[in-house]
């Protein structure tokens, strides 16, 4: 990522794709019933529970 | 054995049960209730809020133990904002039962009275609506309470929002408008 050299801070701003990336999820979980939600929200643990943040160090 | 999500449905299920033994109701509260309103995030646990007395929340918990749950009772200081909480644990997760009786019971009574979406079909679990949500959200306070807060209601833009600020307003919660001012953006 090219940093801005004037020193000024990066403005925090929405972005549009990501906006329409959430709508689109938004639509999927419309779609879903009350159980799938909860069900959904409740198997992440199962789903995504072997991701391991990786740790670094200076030193690797 | 570690069972699915369904397990802990059911398990809360019989728990509700128990509950409505001690003419105790209660409503589905905490990320679950997020999630049957479109918010779908990670939890590990179901919350379950409900009022009690003391006495009777010991009780409940002795109740739950005789059922073969293995049960903790978290009791309050003079400071805690709850009343106390029950952690029932399951193979499948956790369940908390926690208690307003003696710190906030309006926002559990007015939920319980105006819960009508339903776990799934045949289910005694009734969950909070969604502008009793955002109170109990606030009430609890913190970052992730309030960034809850602006995504349950980015995801509900049909809300009456004029229904989540009256009632807000009456418990005198503070804090609605900047997270309704950031669900816009």
């Amino acid at each position: 990522m090219a940093v801005p050299t004037n020193n000024k801070p990066m403005e925090m701003r929405a972005s549009a794709c990501a906006k329409a990336s959430l709508r689109t999820e938004m639509e999927r979980v419309r779609r879903m019933t009350v159980e799938e939600r909860i069900l959904a929200a409740l198997g992440m643990k199962s789903k995504f529970g072997w991701l391991q943040p990786s740790l670094t160090t200076k030193h690797e | 054995m570690n069972e699915g999500p369904e397990s802990l449905l059911t398990a809360a299920e019989v728990v509700v049960s128990v509950l409505k033994e001690f003419q105790t109701e209660s409503v589905v509260i905490g990320a679950v209730a997020l999630a049957a309103h479109h918010y779908v995030r990670f939890t590990e646990d179901l919350d379950i809020g409900m009022n009690a007395d003391p006495q009777s929340f010991r009780a409940i918990a002795e109740a739950l133990r005789a059922r073969g749950f293995q049960v903790r009772l978290r009791e309050p200081d003079a400071d805690d904002p709850l009343s106390g909480v029950i952690d029932v644990e399951c193979s499948s997760g956790l369940i908390q039962i926690v208690n307003f009786g003696q710190t906030f019971p309006a926002v559990i009574e007015d939920a319980i009275i105006e819960a009508t979406l339903a776990v799934r079909p045949e289910s005694p679990l009734r969950v909070a609506p969604l502008p009793h949500l955002v109170a109990l959200k606030l009430y609890a306070g913190g970052f992730k309470s309030k960034a809850d807060v602006v995504e349950l209601l980015r995801r509900n833009a049909d809300a009456d929002l004029n229904m989540v600020s009256s009632l807000c307003d009456k418990y005198r919660l503070r804090g609605l408008s900047e997270l309704l001012e950031e669900a816009r953006k």
